[in-house]
């Protein structure tokens, strides 16, 4: 059902509600009175009948003295929830169960007895008897409160009327009530659409939503799936295409290799044969571009899946001294071989979040780049330690430095492939350039 | 000498390494492609192979060979440059090669794998006044020409350094395969046992020549 429709029905089940509801109360509430009634009786006092019986009691006490009047009045247990007021002629009040009369007051005016009666007027029912006693004779007031005035049926409706107010009441909280109802239920929709919206599974994608209702909401969770639908549908296909491009890339740098591979088994073999010495120092330099070449292949793949974001990456906190050592030892024997003075100091213990296989990746882009552009300084140093109050990683040569020409360009790439690498493991990177060598300094940021 | 079983599809390729590796004195049976490669398992010492050819991939090719003989070293020699192949060929082979690559690097590969599968068809090891006996585990100074007794300790971690010639290993794969622990830094008990083999092996303690200290990153046994 549209939710509009929903809301329509809510409005027009409590307009006709309204009054249904009002015969209801009613009904229930004169049901309950009149089922008090049968089996309790209220003190009512019906107003001709109580006017008659006032007139008969105090004709009765006509002529008698004061003292047989007086207990008269006490005796008189009918008008136990009215008030019964005497006073005799000269203003004196002879009797009285009123607050307002005191007992024994003297010297009342008629207009001070009539303006504290009349004060009253709304709240009692005044009913004035003359009577004639033997010894004194006034006037005999009974004050009755209204609200005991009328048929037991008043009285009573009187009495419980607060009764009725509660019911309808709450008949009105009712229809209150459903209409939060109504507006809570779609809140919370809501907030659960919202919620879902934001949740995510293990591919970064939302998950589509169940769908319990075809009402507007419903439309609009239909839609979300069907989002959901076209966004993964897009995901798979940029996937498909970064698995085609990477196949490309491999592809490519496979089909390079094996020409260079045949290449360099051919000047292999030239070496057995009878040749110059200018012959073999021309067959080294091929050798040597060779594997540039084939590194520079390399270093333009990763760095083509590295800038697209798509070299996978697994960071985990490793102890970085292990890493290094690791390395060290594959480079150590071709540092040695080409006499350089290496200072490997591994003081402090480091422990950082990073992938293993990249940092080795970074390590041996340093090395490789050290070993090609400044072999001339025949030095290499690695040290871990602390520095103004920061765990570093030193790598020092004392080649010709960065910005120099070397004989062997092409470390641009190299240096572009640490910078990325590291900043995607949170390290910072300070390279310190001169002619006198070069230091990296790589610490956490 | 050793039988290496080597699968590439390139035929210049193939040819060249057939030659260097013949001339060097292995034994090599020379495969086009997968097809009928298990007949040739149970003959062989060693096995290089590419990952980029025809029919089934050297990856398969490898882990179902591994799965089947697993003392049977594996070296992938590939153009297959990338991290994740490196990672992939790693997780099960013993070895990695580039191309284009260094005849003389390869066969030094093989050699080092040889060794850590105990195929060497090499016996007996000179290290200066030491003869490594490989099969009776037995070191003679031959100065003296009396056999060298090591404790349990001593003789694995100087057959282990052994078994990898000329390489670098770190305190923490010495140690992690010797006490089957993981290294914890700052540890000594390698670096004392290293002592007391040094007393038992080298002429002068003080002034190692058989087994190096590189200084902050581990040990090597050079040859």
């Amino acid at each position: 059902m549209k939710l509009s429709t929903k809301y329509l029905l809510n409005i027009i089940a409590s307009v006709f509600f309204f009054p249904i509801a009002f015969l209801g109360v009613n009904f229930v509430y004169y049901m309950t009175l009149t089922y008090i009634i049968c089996y309790q009786s209220e003190t009512h006092y019906e107003p001709g009948q109580l006017e008659k019986q006032w007139t008969n009691n105090i004709r009765n006490l006509k002529g008698k003295s004061n003292e047989e009047i007086i207990s008269s009045f006490k005796k008189m247990k009918q008008y136990k929830d009215s008030h019964v007021i005497w006073m005799n002629n000269s203003g004196n009040v002879l009797f009285s169960t009123s607050p307002r009369f005191a007992e024994g007051k003297t010297n009342l005016t008629v207009s001070d007895a009539i303006q504290t009666l009349n004060q009253d007027d709304e709240e009692y029912l005044l009913l004035y008897q003359y009577l004639n006693g033997k010894e004194d004779s006034g006037y005999a007031i009974l004050e009755t409160p209204h609200s005991l005035i009328g048929t037991q049926w008043e009285v009573m409706r009187t009495k419980y009327s607060y009764l009725w107010f509660i019911a309808m009441l709450a008949v009105c909280s009712l229809f209150v009530f459903n209409s939060w109802m109504f507006f809570k239920k779609l809140h919370k929709r809501l907030i659960e659409l919202q919620k879902h919206m934001t949740k995510q599974d293990e591919n970064g994608m939302p998950k589509p939503l169940v769908i319990k209702q075809f009402d507007e909401l419903g439309q609009v969770e239909h839609s979300f799936n069907q989002m959901v639908d076209k966004l993964r549908i897009s995901r798979r296909k940029e996937q498909d295409e970064a698995e085609i491009r990477k196949n490309l890339i491999a592809g490519l740098s496979h089909d390079l290799r094996t020409p260079f591979t045949i290449i360099r088994g051919h000047t292999f073999s030239l070496r057995d044969e009878n040749i110059s010495e200018k012959g073999k120092h021309s067959l080294q330099v091929i050798n040597d571009k060779i594997s540039f070449i084939g590194d520079l292949i390399d270093n333009l793949s990763s760095f083509t899946l590295l800038a697209a974001g798509k070299l996978p990456i697994f960071k985990e906190r490793s102890d970085i001294l292990k890493i290094l050592r690791s390395s060290l030892s594959a480079w150590y024997p071709i540092f040695e071989k080409e006499h350089f003075v290496i200072d490997i100091d591994l003081k402090e213990p480091i422990v950082w979040e990073v992938d293993e296989t990249w940092l080795k990746r970074i390590l041996d882009n340093i090395f490789q780049n050290i070993m090609r552009h400044a072999h001339s300084g025949k030095f290499v140093s690695v040290q871990t330690k602390r520095m103004n109050g920061r765990q570093v990683l030193l790598i020092k040569d004392k080649g010709p430095g960065i910005d120099t020409e070397s004989e062997n360009k092409g470390a641009g790439i190299g240096l572009s492939i640490i910078g990325m690498m590291l900043k995607q493991m949170d390290l910072e990177c300070e390279v310190k350039s001169s002619s006198a060598g070069t230091l990296f300094i790589i610490y956490k940021g | 000498m050793n039988t290496i079983l080597y699968i590439e599809d390139d035929h210049e390729i193939g040819q060249f390494l057939k030659d260097v590796l013949e001339e060097k004195g292995y034994t090599l049976i020379w495969l086009n492609s997968s097809h009928g490669y298990e007949a040739y398992i149970e003959q062989v010492d060693l096995i290089v192979l590419d990952i980029m050819m025809p029919g089934l991939d050297g990856f398969t090719i490898g882990q179902r060979i591994k799965e089947a003989q697993p003392n049977i070293p594996i070296l992938f020699l590939t153009a297959r440059t990338a991290l994740e192949d490196k990672l992939k060929g790693l997780g099960f082979a013993d070895d990695y090669v580039t191309k284009p690559f260094h005849p003389e690097e390869l066969q030094a590969r093989i050699e080092v794998l040889l060794r850590r599968f105990d195929k060497s068809s090499i016996s007996e090891i000179r290290l200066r006044h030491l003869t490594v006996y490989l099969e009776e585990k037995r070191i003679i100074n031959m100065h003296t020409g009396e056999e060298i007794l090591l404790t349990d300790k001593q003789l694995r971690i100087f057959l282990f350094l052994l078994r990898h010639p000329n390489q670098i290993l770190t305190k923490e794969q010495i140690y992690e395969n010797i006490w089957k622990q993981p290294f914890i830094e700052g540890d000594k008990t390698l670096m004392v046992h290293i002592r007391y083999l040094r007393q038992k092996i080298e002429n002068n303690p003080n002034k190692p020549e058989i087994l190096e200290t590189i200084r902050g990153i581990g040990y090597r046994i050079k040859q």
